[in-house]
């Protein structure tokens, strides 16, 4: 019994020793990796130091919350105006449902008319006029409901353009976030800035950025108007 | 469309979405068809508290919300006893095949497009109410 076991001994130290060999080459190999990322992180930090990259960066973050307040102003404005839209089919939907009505209840008063006996040549002629019309109002009231239904369906653009600017809006700010970290990280300047330091600059780019963004736009025309008349026009 | 010429006229609808438009949409829709009772919810949650205040007969969902989305509804729908036989159709932007087949895996009655028109969204509905009508016989 005791071979077995001494056998087994030592197929179990000659498993753990190519086990530790195999650990030992994995963790040189992860070393190595280590070190060529070290690498090649070095030689993009020189890169972009020496290429201007940073101030290119500082210049293209400076851009994204323009973008994204120009997304919104989009998103914003299509909201707006399918609401202006869809309230004046909500309104006139019901005026025309009125006026079928009317123009039914006018075309069954006037048939009932016309079945009298002995009507005078002329009232029967202006009866057969009124007959006329209310069929007719019939028809362009059901054609203008038709039309103002697909008036509004057209409006379900704002559904669905609305959820792409949402998702563009959202990988922008990962974008941003992301070039800002790239930024802080690379820029020549802040290498020894520490923690601090570095949250100092994001903020003082969050801050740069909102006035950019602020100051830069006008959006309606009591705003232009109070720039040109601020300017002496 | 007559409300006496539809199936269930007097039908509690709830429809689910986060875009205002495509709820005023949707029941302008259902009014045009002739359902009238219309509540409206502007995601899953919402829908689900409303789901416990009001028997509902039908529940017309988007698919993309937030906070909850109309699949996590669907599924919260059919799990619960006293919801699970509601009628539920996905009005949805998702086209891709596999949302499809998660929502009728999920216990959807139908499902429909964006960009729709508004026969389709009636023959849909119509065509549920008529499958429950036949289900209740």
């Amino acid at each position: 019994m005791s071979v077995p076991t001494h056998n087994a001994q030592n197929e179990f130290d000659i498993l753990k020793s190519s086990e530790h060999s195999e650990q030992s080459n994995k963790n040189e190999q992860q070393t190595e990796i280590l070190d060529r990322v070290g690498k090649i992180t070095r030689v993009l930090h020189d890169s972009l130091r020496e290429l201007g990259f940073d101030r290119a960066l500082e210049a293209f973050c400076n851009e994204i919350p323009e973008a994204q307040d120009r997304l919104s102003y989009v998103s914003k404005l299509t909201d707006e105006s399918a609401d202006i839209v869809l309230t004046a089919i909500e309104r006139g939907i019901p005026l025309q449902d009125t006026l079928l009505l009317q123009a039914q209840q006018a075309e069954q008063g006037t048939h009932f008319f016309l079945t009298k006996k002995n009507l005078d040549p002329e009232v029967t002629r202006f009866a057969e006029d009124t007959l006329t019309l209310s069929r007719a109002t019939q028809a362009t009231s059901l054609e203008t409901k038709a039309l103002l239904l697909r008036i509004m369906m057209a409006q379900d653009f704002q559904d669905l353009t609305g959820q792409m600017v949402q998702k563009m809006m959202l990988l922008i700010e990962q974008l941003e976030r992301q070039l800002t970290q790239v930024l802080i990280e690379f820029s020549t300047a802040n290498t020894e800035l520490g923690i601090s330091g570095q949250a100092q600059m994001l903020k003082n780019l969050r801050k740069n950025k909102k006035v950019k963004s602020e100051s830069e736009v006008v959006r309606t025309q009591s705003e232009v108007d109070a720039l040109l008349a601020s300017l002496g026009y | 469309m007559n409300q006496s010429n539809v199936l269930f006229p007097d039908a509690k609808f709830l429809v689910v979405d986060d875009f205002t438009s495509m709820r005023r949409i949707i029941r302008t829709i259902l009014k045009q068809i002739g359902y009238l009772y219309v509540e409206e919810a502007e995601n899953g949650l919402v829908a689900q508290n409303k789901l416990t205040v009001t028997d509902f007969d039908f529940i017309i969902c988007d698919w993309n919300m937030p906070v909850m989305d109309g699949l996590s509804l669907l599924t919260a729908v059919r799990a619960k006893a006293e919801t699970k036989h509601i009628p539920v159709l996905m009005v949805t932007a998702e086209a891709k095949k596999e949302n499809i087949v998660a929502a009728a895996q999920a216990g959807a009655n139908g499902y429909v497009v964006k960009p729709f028109t508004s026969l389709t969204l009636s023959e849909k509905v119509t065509t549920i109410f008529e499958q429950k009508s036949r289900g209740n016989q």
